[in-house]
C-alpha cells in the first residue's frame, strides 16, 4: 500500500475541482443553447404575428384600390359633392398607405410588359394576347407588398398566355 | 452526419418538423410558411415547389403538378389514377418504357415518375431545412397514410434516395400523430386509440392499439375525396346563389371574382372556427347587369355553415363508427381521440366526434396540421437507426447496406462539384461549369477539403487538420491534443470524427466516420486520453490514442455496422461490469476482467464476429450466480496463515494475548504445510492435518474478531474502502485507507480524539458509500441534459453517445461555444 500519497491527493483534489467546473460550463452550454432556440422561437412567433396584421391592413387597401379603380374612370361625371366625398375617401386611403410605409410595410412595384416571376407574382389570370409573349404581364390585379425589405405578400397578376 | 428531420409529405401541403434542445417544433420553408404546398412545376430549366409552383398554376396547368401523392405506386389502370386524370390537367400517362402497373406524368416535355415529383418536394423541404438549421440535414423519417401498401411505402423511400436522404424509417401518419401525443410511452395498459385525419382532399381514420413501444393498426376506413376543400365549396356556392338571386347575374362567369372569391370563402371557413359568424367583403370586383358596381357585403354564420356542412361531417362520422365497429369493437372501447389535419379546426368537426365519444377522450394539445410530422421526428431522435425495409434490421446511422441483409441504403443522387467561380453545383465528372461556363479546374495537390477534427462533449470540434492542409500529414505534423474522460472508471470512448468549417459546433460539419478506443479499468474521471489525427495518402482519416503513460489504446476506426455492434456491445458490457461493482464478488471480478481484456483483444485485431460473439457469453455471464468455489486446500490454507499473521502483526496491540493462541496456531498449521512436498500428490494423512488446523486457526480467528468490537469495525472499513471504493477510484481509496490508518495509530497511542476522530471517519465513509451506490445512477447526457441509466452507452432521450470524451483545454470550450459573448 503506497504510503505518501499526498502529492496524489493534491492532483486528485485539483481534478474534481476542475471536472466539477467543466461539468458546469457544459451545463451552461446547453442552457445557452435551449435559450438561443427559446429566443429565435420567440422571435419568429412574434414577426408571423405581425405580418398577419399587417397583411389584414393590406387587404383594407385593397379594397380601397379597387372601389377606386372604378370610380376614376367616371368621377369627372359626378357631383361636386360627390367629388369631395371621393377625395375625403382618397384621403383616408393615402393616411393608410402611410401608415403601412411607416411600419415598414411598401408596395412592390410589378412592371407590366414584363414577364411573371414565380417568386413575385401570383397569375390568377390569363390572357391569350398575339404579339406578346407568354408570360408577360399585361395588369397587376393586387399590389405585391414589401415588408422591411422581404416580401410578404405577392401581386396577383394578369399574364399573357397564348394556346 | 447532419441533422435529422420528420416530414409529413401531405397530399396538399407538407411539413417539416425536428427535434432540438428544446423539444420538437416545426421548421419554416424559405417562403417562411410553416407548411409548404405539395406543388411541383417548372420554370426556366428548373423546378419549383410549393407557392412559387402555385403562382404559375394558371399560367401553365399542364406543367402544374399536385396531388402526386395519389399516385404513388399505381399503376395506370387503377381507377385513383383515373380520378386524378379527371381533376386535374397534367398529363398522365404509361411511361414509354414501363409497363402497365406504373405511371408517369409530363413537365417541361420529359416524364417523370410520381417518385421523381415526390422526390423534388422533398429536395426542397431538405434545402429549406438546412437553410433554417444552419446544418446540413442527412437523415429523414417520412410518414405515408396507412392503407399505403407495400408498393407504395417503397416508392415513398425511393423519393427520399432521390432526394439525398437516408430514410430511417416509414411510418404510417396515425402512428406519428400518436407518438407526437406521446401515446407510445410510459403505462403499461395497452390503449386504443382513434385518429381522425382529415386534410384538404382526403379523410383517412384508424384505429390503433398503443402499448409501451409498439403500436399496431387494429382498422382503417377513409374516403380519399373527401376534405377540407369540400367545405369552401359550400361556402362558394353559398355566396354565388345569393348573387344570383339578389342580382341576377352569373358571377361564375368571371374568373377575376371567382378567384377571390375562393380565397375569400376558404378565410371564412377558417375564421368560422374561432368565431361565430364571418364577414365576406368583396368591394369593387362584381358589376350588376347595367354595369352597377356591386359590393359583397355578407355575413355568413357558423350556425348556416354547419347546417350545410353537416352530411359531409355526417359521412365522417359514419366512416368513424364503421372503423371501430370493424375493428370489433364498441365506441366505448376508444381510450383517447386525436385529430390530424387541418380541417380537423372546424367546431362541427370536433363536436362531432366529442358527441360520439365523449368530449374528455379528444386530444388537442398540438396542433392538428403538426402533430403527423411532429411524431416522425420524435420517432427519428429517439431511435436514431436505418430500419432496414427488407428484413427490420436496425443499422447504425452511418451504415452504407444493411448488416443483416446487405440491402443497400445508398443515395439515388450522383455527387457534384462546386464551380469555384459561381458556385453552381456541377456534375462530378463535369470539365466546365453548365451554369458559368467557366473551366473547373483540378486540384494540383492534394488538399483537406476542409477542417478534420474530433467532437468532444457539448459539441466541441478539436481541430486537428486545418482546410487547405496537404495530406498525407507529414509525420512530424501529427501532433497529439489531450482530452479527458468524462466518469469514472470508464470504460470506452468513443471518438466521432467530424469534416467541415464550422469551427463552433462539431455535428454542423460532416461526419467522417467514428473511432472507439477502449480503456482498461479503474480510471479515475477526467483521465487524460492522447489523441493524434491525421490523413493518409488518399486523404483518409487515421487515428491513434494513448493514456498519459504512453499506453497506447489502439482506437478502431469504425467502418460497417458490424464493427459498431460489437463495439456496442463491448461497451454496454464495460459499463455493466463497472457499475455492478461491489454486486459482482472480487474473485469473479477478476475471471470477468480477464474475459474482458479477452475480448477487447479479439475487437483490436479486428476479429468483429469473435468478439462479438464472446461479448454476448460474457455478457450473459455477468448476470450468473457465482458457483461455489473449488480452489486447492493449500491455497486456503496459505490464505488463513497469512491473514491471522496479518492480524497479529498489525492488531497485537488491539488483541492482547489472544495474540499468543494466533500465534500458536499459526504454527501449527505453517507446520503441517512445509512438510507437503510443492507439486506432488500430498498424502492423504497431510491433507487431513492441513484442514484440520486450518479450519482450527480459522475459528480461533472468528473468535478473536468477534470478541473485539473495535477490530471487527477496522476490519470491516477496510474491506469497504478496498472492495468498493478502491476499484472504482483508487486515488481515494488509498486517501481514505491512509485516514482510517492514521486513527488505529491514534487508538494504539491512546489519544483521547481517536473516538471521536473514528466516528467522523464512519460518518465520512457511509457518505462516500451512499455516493457510490448513488452515483451509477446517472450518466448525464452532455448533448440534451437526460439522465440516464448507469450502464446507459447511449442517451435515451437523444440517442447522443455517452462515452465520449471532452476537452482538456477549457479554453476549447469556451473559444468554441461562447463566440464573443463572455468575457
Ligand atoms: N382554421 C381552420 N379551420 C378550418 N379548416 C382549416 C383551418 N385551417 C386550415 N383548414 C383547412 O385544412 C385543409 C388542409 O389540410 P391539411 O394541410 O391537413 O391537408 P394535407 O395533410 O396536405 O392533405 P391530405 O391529408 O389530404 O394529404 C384545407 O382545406 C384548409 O382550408
Ligand atoms: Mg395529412
Ligand atoms: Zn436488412
Ligand atoms: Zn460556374
Ligand atoms: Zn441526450
Amino acid at each position: 500500500m503506497p504510503k505518501d500519497n499526498d502529492a496524489n491527493t493534491k492532483e486528485f483534489m485539483a481534478q474534481e475541482i476542475w471536472n466539477e467546473f467543466i461539468t458546469d460550463v457544459l451545463e451552461i452550454i446547453r442552457k445557452k443553447r435551449e435559450l438561443e432556440q427559446e429566443k429565435a422561437e420567440k422571435e419568429l412567433e412574434t414577426e408571423n404575428k405581425i405580418k398577419k396584421l399587417l397583411l389584414r391592413f393590406i387587404e383594407v387597401s385593397d379594397s380601397f384600390e379597387n372601389v377606386f379603380k372604378n370610380i376614376d374612370p367616371v368621377i369627372g361625371e359626378a357631383d361636386s359633392r360627390t367629388q369631395s366625398w371621393v377625395s375625403n375617401f382618397s384621403t383616408i386611403y393615402n393616411m393608410l398607405q402611410r401608415a403601412l410605409k411607416e411600419c415598414g410595410v411598401v408596395p412592390a412595384e410589378t412592371l407590366t410588359g414584363s414577364k411573371a416571376s414565380p417568386y413575385w407574382h401570383n397569375v390568377i389570370e390569363t390572357v391569350s394576347q398575339s404579339g406578346f409573349e407568354d408570360e408577360t404581364i399585361v395588369e397587376e390585379i393586387k399590389k405585391g407588398y414589401l415588408f422591411e425589405g422581404k416580401l410578404i405578400r405577392m401581386a396577383d397578376v394578369k399574364a399573357v398566355r397564348n394556346l | 452526419m447532419g441533422k435529422i428531420i420528420g416530414i409529413d409529405l401531405g397530399t396538399t401541403n407538407s411539413v417539416l418538423a425536428t427535434v432540438g434542445v428544446k423539444g420538437c417544433r416545426v421548421i419554416q420553408n424559405k417562403e417562411a410558411e410553416q407548411m409548404t404546398r405539395s406543388i411541383v412545376g417548372i420554370y426556366k430549366n428548373d423546378y419549383l415547389v410549393g407557392t412559387p409552383a402555385l403562382n404559375r398554376w394558371s399560367l401553365a396547368p399542364k406543367d402544374t403538378i399536385n396531388s402526386i401523392k395519389r399516385l404513388m405506386g399505381r399503376g395506370v389502370s387503377d381507377p385513383e389514377v383515373e380520378k386524378v386524370k379527371s381533376s386535374y390537367r397534367y398529363e398522365i400517362m404509361e411511361p414509354s418504357d414501363g409497363t402497365r402497373d406504373s405511371v408517369c406524368v409530363k413537365l417541361g416535355g420529359k416524364e417523370f415518375s410520381p417518385v421523381d415529383i415526390s422526390a423534388m418536394i422533398l429536395k426542397k423541404l431538405k434545402t429549406d431545412a438546412q437553410a433554417a438549421l444552419g446544418e446540413e440535414v442527412t437523415h429523414a423519417v417520412i410518414t405515408v397514410p396507412a392503407y399505403f401498401s407495400d408498393k407504395q411505402v417503397a416508392a415513398t423511400r425511393d423519393a427520399g434516395r432521390k432526394a439525398g436522404l437516408r430514410v430511417m424509417k416509414i411510418i404510417d401518419e396515425p402512428s406519428a400523430a400518436a407518438i407526437a401525443y406521446n401515446l407510445d410511452s410510459g403505462e403499461k395498459d395497452a390503449k386504443v386509440v382513434l385518429v381522425y385525419d382529415l386534410g384538404g382532399g382526403t379523410f383517412d381514420i384508424s384505429v390503433l392499439m398503443m402499448t409501451a413501444g409498439t403500436h399496431a393498426i387494429l382498422n382503417k376506413e377513409g374516403d380519399m375525396w373527401l376534405g377540407g376543400d369540400d367545405f369552401d365549396k359550400l361556402i362558394v356556392d353559398y355566396l354565388t346563389d345569393y348573387i344570383e338571386t339578389e342580382y341576377r347575374i352569373d358571377p361564375k362567369s368571371d374568373d377575376r371574382f371567382m378567384v377571390t372569391l375562393k380565397q375569400e370563402a376558404k378565410k371564412a371557413k377558417e375564421m368560422l372556427s374561432a368565431a361565430r359568424a364571418a364577414q365576406i367583403l368583396i368591394p369593387g370586383l362584381l358589376h350588376d347587369s347595367s354595369g352597377n358596381m356591386l359590393d359583397i357585403d355578407l355575413e355568413i354564420t357558423r350556425e348556416y355553415f354547419e347546417k350545410k356542412a353537416s352530411p359531409l361531417v355526417k359521412r365522417t362520422v359514419d366512416l368513424a363508427k364503421l372503423a371501430v365497429q370493424n375493428a370489433h369493437l364498441n365506441l366505448e372501447d376508444i381510450d383517447c381521440v386525436l385529430m390530424a389535419g387541418n380541417a380537423t379546426c372546424i367546431p362541427l368537426v370536433q363536436h362531432a366526434m366529442e358527441k360520439l365519444f365523449g368530449s374528455e377522450k379528444i386530444l388537442r394539445s398540438i396542433h392538428p396540421k403538426y402533430c403527423v410530422a411532429m411524431g416522425a421526428a420524435i420517432v427519428a431522435a429517439s431511435a436514431p437507426q436505418i430500419e432496414c425495409p427488407e428484413c427490420g434490421w436496425k443499422n447504425d446511422l452511418t451504415a452504407e447496406k444493411c448488416e443483416k441483409c446487405n440491402y443497400m441504403f445508398d443515395l439515388d443522387v450522383r455527387p457534384t462539384k462546386t464551380c469555384p467561380h459561381c458556385s453552381h453545383e456541377n456534375d462530378i465528372d463535369a470539365k466546365t461549369c453548365s451554369a458559368c461556363g467557366e473551366m473547373i479546374p483540378l486540384p494540383p495537390e492534394p488538399t483537406a477539403p476542409f477542417a478534420y477534427g474530433i467532437q468532444t462533449a457539448g459539441d466541441v470540434f478539436n481541430v486537428f487538420i486545418q482546410k487547405n492542409d496537404k495530406y498525407p500529414t507529414p509525420e512530424e505534423e501529427r501532433k497529439f491534443q489531450e482530452f479527458k474522460t468524462i466518469y469514472q472508471n470508464q470504460r470506452s470512448v468513443s471518438i466521432p470524427v467530424y469534416g467541415g468549417n464550422n469551427s463552433e459546433k462539431a455535428s454542423a460539419n460532416k461526419k467522417q466516420g467514428e473511432a472507439s478506443a477502449m480503456l482498461p479499468p479503474n480510471l479515475p474521471e477526467g483521465a487524460v486520453v492522447r489523441i493524434k489525427l491525421w490523413l493518409d495518402a488518399d486523404g483518409a482519416f487515421d487515428i491513434s490514442a494513448q493514456l498519459e503513460n504512453g499506453t497506447d489504446l489502439q482506437p478502431r476506426i469504425l467502418r460497417g455496422g458490424k464493427d459498431q455492434k460489437a463495439e456496442e456491445k463491448i461497451r454496454e458490457i464495460g459499463s455493466k461490469i463497472a457499475y455492478k461493482g461491489d454486486g459482482i464478488p472480487p474473485k469473479k471480478k477478476v475471471i470477468l476482467e480477464n474475459k474482458y481484456r479477452k475480448v477487447i483483444d479479439l475487437y483490436n485485431r479486428g476479429d468483429m464476429e469473435d468478439a462479438y460473439a464472446f461479448a454476448t457469453e460474457l455478457d450473459s455471464e455477468i448476470d450468473k450466480p457465482v458457483l461455489p468455489e473449488n480452489g486447492s486446500l493449500l491455497k486456503e490454507a496459505r490464505g488463513t496463515s497469512n491473514f491471522a499473521k496479518y492480524i497479529v502483526s498489525e492488531y497485537g496491540w488491539l488483541i492482547g494475548t489472544d495474540a499468543y493462541q494466533l500465534n500458536a496456531l499459526i504454527a501449527e498449521l505453517d507446520g503441517a504445510i512445509v512438510k507437503t512436498t510443492p507439486g506432488s500428490e500430498t498424502a492423504a494423512k497431510d491433507q487431513e492435518l492441513i484442514k484440520e488446523k486450518k479450519e482450527e486457526l480459522n475459528r480461533a480467528l472468528n473468535d478473536v474478531i468477534d470478541d473485539n468490537n473495535l477490530l471487527n469495525v477496522f476490519l470491516s472499513m477496510h474491506a469497504e474502502i478496498s472492495s468498493r471504493i478502491m476499484p472504482l477510484n483508487p486515488v481515494e481509496g488509498n486517501s481514505l485507507t491512509e485516514e482510517l490508518e492514521r486513527i488505529e495509530i491514534e487508538f494504539k497511542n491512546k489519544d483521547s480524539a481517536a473516538t471521536a476522530k473514528l466516528n467522523a471517519f464512519s460518518q465520512k465513509l457511509n457518505n462516500k458509500l451512499k455516493e457510490i451506490k448513488r452515483e451509477p445512477e446517472n450518466r448525464k447526457c452532455t448533448e440534451c441534459g437526460a439522465v440516464n441509466s448507469p450502464n446507459a452507452t447511449r442517451c435515451a432521450s437523444c440517442g447522443a453517445n455517452l462515452d465520449v470524451l471532452k476537452s482538456a483545454s477549457i479554453q476549447n470550450i469556451l473559444s468554441n461555444s461562447f463566440k464573443g459573448d463572455i468575457k
